[in-house]
């Protein structure tokens, strides 16, 4: 977009220093991003503690517990689809033993982007219900619409006793 | 609210009372009728091969379609989100909430570029509804609103009421009503 000035007329220099040449670090968030079934979802940088390639058995043979974001949102996963995982920090005393981390089976890639905080909103309010639902706590809008996840909500389905 | 500038295209066919566009094929806006009561901007728009009409009072704008961001766990009348000028605007199908009938549902094979999705509020929440055409806005009066009988579709009687000061019937969607109904159930 271009702008006209009128002849004569000039820009006070305040002004231009005024302008924001790039936005602060600390006005984003960074989201360990992946998709499943045209779905982008994500989990905040700070919430997760570690991507693993696949999941994997552990030294007993059996693997370990893993929450299926893909089963938790009824979205169908071609067989022999090679699924990342997310181990979740740990978040506080009602979250299991530390030896036993959170894990998260997402999509077959997984990014790290910015989202500007601006970008960041709850859900709307005809669909708010869901976000208990699907583990959801927001809605970022760039670079397409996606759901964060909520950590908490992960790990209360992942502790022991809890429905799936 | 934007101003519409679709181009006034040929009349889908109609199958039955409430398809017909109000006023024909090139409507202008009706004129209040004496001793009506007062007047009501309405909206008209199309969908498949229904005309429908929601009060101005509820539209905040009509946007071009775009494809809409799937939502998990959404129940079927919500096809998804879009990002309407910043924020994150849940769509409602109403072919699919109020039960259209396949043949009705469907609509003609007009242009595609005459979709629009009207963005709608009531009772705090805002609602993208896609539709196969907007077709502006005309003034009824609110004193020949009537219930509505035989109407296609299995909830449409449930939240709309017929128009009938202008040259067909028409019916008239209960904004507030259809939105607290689609409203997704903790």
């Amino acid at each position: 977009m271009t702008s006209t000035v009128a002849k004569g007329a000039s820009a006070p220099a305040e002004s231009q220093a005024a302008v924001p040449v790039y936005r602060a670090a600390e006005e984003s968030i960074y989201v360990v991003r992946s998709t499943l079934g045209g779905l982008s979802f994500g989990l905040e940088l700070e919430s997760v503690a570690g991507i693993e390639e696949e999941l994997r058995p552990l030294p007993n043979g059996e693997l370990p517990p893993a929450i299926d974001i893909a089963r938790l949102w009824g979205v169908t996963v071609a067989d022999g689809t090679r699924r990342r995982v997310l181990r979740l920090a740990n978040q506080g005393t009602s979250r299991p033993p530390a030896d036993h981390p959170v894990r998260v089976l997402v999509g077959s890639s997984v990014e790290i982007t910015a989202v500007p905080r601006h970008e960041v909103s709850t859900l709307p309010a005809l669909i708010q219900p869901l976000g208990a639902q699907a583990r959801i706590r927001s809605i970022y809008l760039t670079p397409r619409i996606g759901f964060l996840l909520d950590p908490g909500l992960l790990a209360g389905a992942a502790a022991p006793g809890a429905e799936q | 609210m934007a101003n519409e500038d679709t181009p006034s295209p040929s009349p889908a066919t109609p199958t039955a009372a409430q398809t017909e566009p109000p006023g024909g094929a090139e409507s202008s806006p009706a004129p209040a009728v004496a001793g009506a009561g007062p007047v009501v901007p309405l909206m008209v728009l199309r969908i498949g091969q229904l005309w429908l009409a929601v009060p101005v009072e509820h539209v905040e704008e009509v946007a071009p379609q775009v494809e809409p961001s799937p939502v998990p766990l959404a129940p079927p009348h919500i096809p998804g989100l879009i990002n309407q000028r910043g924020q994150a605007v849940p769509l409602l199908d109403l072919r699919v909430f109020l039960g259209l009938r396949q043949e009705v549902a469907e609509g003609s094979a007009l242009d595609q570029s005459f979709r629009r999705i009207v963005v709608l509020s009531a009772e705090g929440m805002r609602v993208g509804i896609p539709c196969d055409q907007v077709r502006g806005v005309i003034e009824a009066p609110s004193g020949q609103m009537r219930p509505v009988e035989g109407v296609q579709g299995e909830r449409l009687r449930e939240f709309s009421s017929a128009q009938l000061g202008t040259e067909s019937l028409l019916l008239v969607l209960d904004v507030p009503r259809l939105l607290l109904a689609a409203r997704v159930s903790a």
